[in-house]
Order: C-alpha cells, then sequence, then structure tokens
C-alpha cells in the first residue's frame, strides 16, 4: 500500500484543563483512498509534544519541525511502534495535510495558521457573508463584535423565503399566517434601515404576498438609488382584494430624481411580478437604464402596448419576458442589437408580436393562445427572423385551439436547432406536432414534456397513421429527452415517429412521470411506471429500461 | 476568439511574465493569463520589466492562483468546463488554504476567482451553529451576556422560530 499523503492530526488533550499544558501531535497515516491506515496490533504513532504556549504563539513552527521529525522516524520505522490510546476531549483538532516530500521539507510559510477568519479585511468578509442567506449573515453580529455591524455592509438582500426555496415561495406563504405580516414587514424595515447607504448593492429580492403595509415603493427606492444590479420584486398573491390592482409609481420615481439614480448606471436585470406598470413607464425605463440586460414584467394588468424600441442610443438589452399580462395587445421590439431571447406568454388572446432589426435574437418562448396558437404567432414574424431563430420553447395545449381536428401550419424554420416543448394538451393530439418538427429539417435537439392528462388511455390508430406518414429522415437529431413519460399510446405514437425518423440519434434520455406528480393525482389510476421499478417497455422496436435512477440514457448506435 | 485572431494568438501567447512569491521562487506565466488580474494587469502596463515581485503571497498560494489564471486564459476550454474547474478547485480545500487564496486573490484583485472562494467559505460557515463558527474561525465572543441579549432582541426574527442546525 502506498504512503502517499500523510495527515497530521493534532489533538489536544483533555489535558489542556489540568497542569500539563502539553499538545499531543498524532500522526496517522493515510492509504491513496484518504482511508485510515489502521495500525495492525498496539503500534504507536510518534508522538511529539509542544507546549500550549508554542503552539498557540508564533513559535509553533518549531514545534512543527518537532513534528516533522517525528514523522520522518514513524515513515523509517514503518507502524511497529506501540500505540498509545488516551481518551481525548475533541476540545481543538486542527488537520494538516502534508505530502510526504513536503513534510521531509519543511512545511509551508504561512506562519500564522490559527489566525483565522478574523484577520480577514471587512470588505472579504462582508463579500464572505453576502453569500449566506440574510438570516445567517444577520446571526453573523452575533459572532464578536468585530462583527457586530459587518451584516449591514451585505451586497445581497434576499429576503427570506426567497432564497430558501423559490419553487416553494407561494405556498410557504400560503401558510403564513396575515397576523404575522406586520412582523414580517418590520423586519424588512428594520434591515432596509440599519443598511450602510455607503454600500453598494448587487441583489435586491423581495418576494412576498401583497398585504397592507408592504412600501413596495420603498422598497423600490431603497434599491434603485444605490448602485444596484439585479432587482426582483414580486407580489405572490392578492390578500386583501382591495389592493388590487397594486398602485404602482416607478415614473414618478425616476423623475423625481431628475434622472439622477445611481441605478441607471447600473441596473442590469429587473423583474417585476403583479406590479403595475404601464406603457410608458417601460419606455421611460428601458431608456434610462441604459445596462438593463433582462427586464422580466410578469402579471402586470395595466401594459397594453408594450414597445421597446432602440432609438440612436445602443441597449444593451439581452432578455425581454412579458408574460402572463392578460391586456397586452401587441408586443414591439425593434432596433435592439443585443436581444438575444424574448418571451411572450399568456398575453391578451389575440396579441401581435412586431419584430424589426434584431439581428441577434435567437431565443424565442410562447404558448398555444385562443385562436392564437404558436404557429399563427411564428407565421407573422418576418423571414428572416424566422430564418435567424435557433432555440423554440413553446407551450403547447388544446384548450383555446381552433380547430380540434387541424394540424399546426407552421411556418418553416430552417436554422432551429433545439425545440423544448411543453405539452399540455388535455386531450391527446401529438400527431398535430408532426408538421412542427417537419419544420425544422437542422433540428438536432429536441426536448418535450408531456403532463398530465385525464386523457392518457385515449388511442384511436387511424388518426396516428393520417398523421405519422413517412417522411424524410432527419440526420441532425441527435438528443431526444422526453419527460413526465408514462408511456400511453399517444406518448408511444410520437416517440416512435421521432425514433424513426431521427436516423443519426445518440442519445435518448427518458424520464417517467416523477412520483410527486402522481401523488398530486392521486386517486387517479393510471398506467404509471414507478421509477424504482425495472419495467421494460417496447419503445419502438428497442427496449427501453427505467433504471433506479428514473432516468434511462441509451445510446444508440450511428445508423 | 475574435480578438486572439487580432492579435495574433503565436506573438500573443509567447509573451510571458515571471512573478516571483515572497519566498523567492519565480513562476512563469503567460502574459494572457496575467492580465486577468486586474493588478497585475496595471503592473504591466506601468512597467516594461517583465518581473514582478509579490511579497505577500507565498508559493503555495501564489501556485494555485497561477493555475487558475492560466485554466482560465485558455480559449481551448468551454465556459462549461471552465466552471467545472472553479468547483473541483475550492472543493476539498482547508478553511486556511482558501483565506490565503482569497487574500491572494484581494491583492490580485482576481474578481471572479475571490467570489468563488468566498462562496466556498459561505458555504463551510452555512447552517452552522454560532458556537461552531466561534470555535472553529477562532473568534474570541467580546460581548458582556446582556449586550449579545440585546441583539438577539433586535434581530429577533433571525432567532426566532429556527435555529441554525448543527452540522
Amino acid at each position: 500500500m502506498a504512503l502517499v499523503r500523510v495527515v497530521v492530526n493534532f489533538t489536544l488533550a483533555s489535558s489542556i484543563a489540568q497542569e500539563t499544558h502539553e499538545l499531543d501531535c498524532r500522526v496517522f497515516l493515510n492509504d491513496d483512498d484518504g482511508h485510515l491506515v489502521r495500525p495492525t496490533g498496539p503500534a504507536v504513532a510518534g508522538v511529539a509534544r509542544c507546549t500550549v504556549e508554542e503552539w498557540m504563539t508564533a513559535r509553533r513552527w518549531r514545534a512543527m519541525e518537532r513534528v516533522v521529525a517525528a514523522l520522518e522516524y514513524i515513515l523509517s520505522h514503518s507502524l511497529s511502534h506501540k500505540f498509545r490510546s488516551v481518551p481525548i476531549l475533541q476540545f481543538f483538532t486542527f488537520k494538516l495535510k502534508l505530502d510526504r516530500s513536503a513534510a521531509a521539507t519543511g512545511c509551508g510559510n504561512n506562519n500564522d495558521v490559527s489566525d483565522r477568519m478574523s484577520q480577514l479585511p471587512d470588505d472579504i468578509l462582508i463579500s464572505i457573508i453576502s453569500r449566506l442567506t440574510l438570516r445567517e449573515a444577520t446571526i453573523t453580529s452575533i459572532l464578536s463584535t468585530r462583527w457586530r455591524h459587518l451584516y449591514t455592509n451585505i451586497t445581497r438582500l434576499v429576503f427570506p423565503p426567497f432564497e430558501e426555496q423559490r419553487s416553494l415561495c407561494v405556498e410557504y406563504l400560503q401558510q403564513v399566517e396575515e397576523k404575522t405580516f406586520p412582523d414580517y414587514i418590520k423586519m424588512i424595515d428594520r434591515i432596509l434601515d440599519s443598511h450602510n447607504s455607503s454600500h453598494s448593492l448587487k441583489e435586491f429580492r423581495i418576494c412576498i404576498p401583497d398585504f397592507k403595509g408592504a412600501n413596495i415603493e420603498r422598497w423600490l427606492e431603497f434599491a434603485l438609488t444605490r448602485a444596484v444590479e439585479i432587482v426582483d420584486i414580486r407580489m405572490t398573491y392578492y390578500l386583501n382584494a382591495e389592493h388590487w390592482p397594486y398602485a404602482f409609481l416607478l415614473s414618478t420615481l425616476i423623475t423625481n430624481k431628475n434622472g439622477n439614480l445611481p441605478s441607471f448606471k447600473s441596473l442590469k436585470e429587473l423583474r417585476l411580478c403583479n406590479l403595475d406598470v404601464d406603457d410608458g413607464e417601460i419606455e421611460i425605463l428601458v431608456s434610462n437604464f441604459t445596462l438593463l440586460e433582462c427586464l422580466s414584467i410578469e402579471r402586470c394588468r395595466k401594459l397594453r402596448n408594450v414597445s421597446v424600441v432602440g432609438h440612436n442610443s445602443m441597449l444593451k438589452l439581452k432578455h425581454l419576458d412579458i408574460c402572463s399580462c392578460g391586456y397586452v395587445e401587441s408586443v414591439h421590439v425593434a432596433n435592439l442589437m443585443n436581444l438575444v431571447s424574448l418571451r411572450c406568454c399568456r398575453l391578451r388572446f389575440t396579441y401581435v408580436v412586431l419584430l424589426d432589426n434584431v439581428p441577434n435574437l435567437v431565443k424565442f418562448n410562447t404558448c398555444d393562445q385562443s385562436r392564437n396558437t404558436f404557429d399563427l404567432v411564428l407565421s407573422r414574424f418576418p423571414s428572416y427572423i424566422l430564418d435567424q431563430l435557433l432555440h423554440l420553447q413553446l407551450e403547447i395545449t388544446t384548450l383555446y385551439i381552433r380547430d380540434i381536428m387541424a394540424a399546426y401550419m407552421v411556418p418553416k424554420l430552417v436554422n432551429v436547432r433545439h425545440l423544448e416543448l411543453q405539452y399540455n394538451m388535455g386531450f391527446p393530439q401529438t400527431f398535430k406536432l408532426v408538421p412542427l418538427i417537419e419544420a425544422c429539417p437542422l433540428l438536432e435537439k429536441l426536448e418535450v414534456t408531456f403532463s398530465w392528462s385525464e386523457n392518457r388511455k385515449f388511442e384511436n390508430r387511424e388518426l396516428y397513421e393520417n398523421f405519422y406518414p413517412k417522411k424524410s429522415p432527419n440526420k441532425h437529431l441527435k438528443q431526444v429527452r422526453f419527460s413526465g413519460y408514462v408511456g400511453c399510446p399517444y406518448e408511444q405514437e410520437f416517440a416512435l415517429y421521432i425514433i424513426k425518423k431521427a436516423v443519426a440519434l445518440e442519445q435518448l434520455i427518458v424520464e417517467p412521470l416523477g412520483p410527486d406528480e402522481r401523488a398530486r393525482h392521486s386517486g387517479v389510476r393510471t398506467p404509471v411506471i414507478t421509477p424504482t421499478q425495472h419495467r421494460e417497455l417496447k419503445l419502438g422496436g428497442q427496449e427501453s429500461r427505467y433504471p433506479h435512477s428514473g432516468q434511462t440514457t441509451k445510446k444508440l448506435p450511428n445508423a | 476568439m475574435v480578438t486572439t485572431d487580432e492579435k495574433g494568438p503565436l506573438t500573443a501567447k509567447k509573451k510571458s511574465v515571471i512573478i516571483r512569491s515572497c519566498d523567492g521562487d519565480e513562476f512563469l506565466v503567460s502574459e494572457s493569463a496575467a492580465v486577468l488580474s486586474t493588478s497585475l494587469k496595471k503592473i504591466l502596463e506601468e512597467k516594461e520589466d517583465r518581473l514582478i515581485h509579490l511579497s505577500d503571497i507565498d508559493n503555495k498560494t501564489l501556485a494555485m492562483v497561477i493555475a487558475y489564471l492560466s485554466t482560465h486564459a485558455d480559449d481551448g476550454l468551454s465556459d462549461d468546463l471552465k466552471r467545472s474547474f472553479d468547483q473541483e478547485f475550492v472543493s476539498g480545500k482547508e478553511f486556511d488554504v482558501l483565506k490565503y487564496l482569497v487574500l491572494a486573490t484581494d491583492t490580485l484583485q482576481v474578481t471572479c476567482l475571490c467570489y468563488t472562494v468566498a462562496k466556498k467559505m459561505a458555504d463551510i460557515m452555512k447552517n452552522k451553529l454560532v458556537e461552531w463558527v466561534r470555535r472553529e474561525f477562532d473568534i474570541q465572543n467580546d460581548y458582556t451576556p446582556e449586550a449579545e441579549a440585546e441583539i438577539r432582541r433586535l434581530d429577533a426574527w433571525a432567532w426566532d422560530d429556527r435555529q441554525l442546525e448543527d452540522d
């Protein structure tokens, strides 16, 4: 067994409480894998002794030399010495990993190993505690007087429960009783009051229900009057009906400051949810925050015609997301040189997207809406925009579909490489997707997420046979992922169609419907395959297995 | 990628800098790696001399920083690879090693490494009892019991329902 590494384990024995004041330095030997090599029979690690004072002061390196000497001694005498076992209080353990060679030459030059955390300059400590949760950062004030006010300088203000579980946020808040809200508000106010104004702020996130006393104007002003980079304020639901819709005065905040808001030159990301911004305010926002890269507006009731047009100034905007704003009739995006991704979801049922001069737009995300299915939205795009799209994310639903039997009329998408489909059909009609797949000749990666449907058992062979004709094979499709897969007929048909079409398929990942998802639909008997069971499933004539991990990756040979 | 083409990749790669640690050992670093550090970049802009002496960074730490800089200056590596390198870079390192690393990155102004290390150090502190942190990081509690109680009262929300769990 090769001894490559030696761990020196200093243990201050319980005797510290008594007179001896000595430090036992024991040497343990580790093998390649880091396992402790247990000495067979009684064997001693050489014990180098030094006094506690020696250890605690700078002279400890002289003590270290003794340890190294002991170490060499042990290595040369193998493990033949007697091992003295002393019950030790693990009061203070300090491990130092030494290479065998390093041990021989003396070790390191860090002359003050035990002066630890507090020695670091404030800036670094602040940068460290900024990465803790707000709660943990606040608690550090108890450590010592040195730490008393450090937390008031933290650069990330992410109010709980935002950080802990973003997805559980809403559920968490619904459990919180209304009477605790004043305390919550008090907490936010206290933190904002105590926060050191001279320090810049990187991140400011609040996610709370809309309730009385929520002083959003103040919070927003607080964030924007510092050179903040990310602002994310979301009201999750309406507790008090009279507060709806929230009066939100972004433009007054901006105009009151006469264009001297520090965040004009710093804000990179702005996300607002359930806060009402109007069309004019969006324009003010975009023209004033010149460094803004990501703008996301969700559930806003005042927006009608969103217009984000870069005039002569070069806007940095990369991501634009307008989602769940039920009154938006048009989204006009033009002259944005840096725009990479655009998301328009759940707007007014007749909404239109007007695009012009967005040379870098490659990603588009939308969903089906009443008479405004994704193919219609896409077909209104100028053809040169369609040609530049590389990545499409679509949510597909029959809920509002024009003609239940009609397939999508998808325009040619000659450059789309990556397609993500969220398949939310109440009625199983995967054949409708065929024209979409056929419209993307260069598709390389396909991800389909099936969602729960009451009609999972539905089967109509004829329909499928009509819609899955033998089409040209796709030589580019390499990666396919099906999530929420149960294996019911229409999913199988679709999977079969894809597998037959993708002649150069390299990776097929099937993620069966998770247990959480099933629990949500408990009571309904479903042909669900549990991920923990090994079960074979016929898939395109090939056998697919669900391993314990709940995920199947199958390498297919190149055809 | 475009920038290296303009500079001419061959000449750009050949240029190198010698950095000397406080132990007197010298490290040869390509200039493209060195300029990732803001302060080294400044020094290089000011003087022609290709030898930089760093009086407060030791061998071990400097070697780590240089490994990091060279990896990040390598255009051949994808961003994903660099990210996983970052993860590996800080994992399994002792607290003191990280401490010297963060001090060195602060001196050299390597912002991205500074963030990575600070994050790792924060991860060490996460979910730990106050007593654990005090003991592990050698922090002397110099509060009187009254002062400590006062702080707990002021920030009661942080202590309220959930004490940080011991590991």
